[in-house]
């Protein structure tokens, strides 16, 4: 089975970065993969408590990760960008992996496909 | 190195290579055609790879979809529609995001000779059968 990671990097508002990559994912999720997804550099803001995207005519992200967690995709995120903007994980979002630089070299290192968001 | 190369995505063709093996390459496009210069970079990168003997495959994506469009009237500039069209006449599987193309208000009707709209699911299959997948875009 292949690994294939998806690396989200933009911000979860302002570009459809982060939705393009999760309907991707939704769609490889139909064939046999192992799916990861890892939230880094500004991707991060996800962490945000609290938002309310449907404001600006956006979608909440956690529903979109939730989503996701459901078809056992498997969520990361970059610990050190999310420390560096300050952020913390929500007891409420779904289950996020908080990797290290190490950890997520070894996982660009298994994947057999890295898209990039 | 071998991860810079993955995450980057534009130089593993010579530094995760398997001596002359030929493999099957695909690109995934992601940026509009004539802003940004990713597309042309697929297309010569494309153009190399089949020199070589290697698959190459391109999935069309977001704002990328435009040059599928028949219309489009580039004057003294590359037409990359042109330039994709050729890709397709040595072989190269292209593809085009169908969902992209409603959200652009771009219909079949529309599109050049040789292109379609496909799903998801088809760019699934494609990075299931490459051997080496690169994204461009943003």
């Amino acid at each position: 089975m292949k690994k294939i990671l998806f690396i989200m990097r933009t911000a979860p508002y302002g570009s459809a970065g982060i939705a393009e990559g999760v309907r991707s994912a939704l769609g490889f999720a139909t064939l046999p993969f192992e799916l990861n997804i890892i939230l880094m550099d500004e991707a991060v803001w996800a962490f945000l408590p609290n938002q309310q995207p449907e404001g600006i005519g956006g979608n909440p992200t956690w529903s979109l990760f939730e989503t996701l967690t459901d078809i056992d995709v498997t969520l990361n995120a970059d610990s050190e960008a999310i420390n560096e903007r300050g952020l913390a994980v929500q007891s409420d979002m779904p289950k996020f992996n908080i990797l290290n630089s190490d950890e997520i070299s070894a996982l660009i290192g298994q994947a057999d496909a890295v898209l990039t968001y | 190195m071998l991860v810079k190369q993955k995450m980057v995505g534009l130089t593993c063709l010579s530094g995760n290579f398997r001596g002359e093996d030929l493999m099957k390459f695909v690109f995934i496009v992601r940026a509009g055609p004539y802003a940004f210069q990713h597309l042309q970079t697929v297309c010569d990168l494309s153009s190399a790879a089949l020199d070589k003997s290697h698959e190459v495959g391109i999935f069309l994506a977001e704002d990328s979809v435009v040059a599928m469009n028949g219309s489009c009237k580039t004057g003294s500039e590359r037409n990359l529609t042109t330039s994709l069209q050729e890709l397709i006449a040595r072989g190269v599987q292209i593809e085009g995001c169908g969902a992209c193309c409603q959200f652009r208000g771009q219909k079949r009707s529309d599109m050049a000779e040789g292109f379609r709209p496909a799903g998801i699911a088809t760019l699934g299959k494609m990075v299931a059968n490459a051997d080496r997948v690169m994204t461009f875009g943003y």
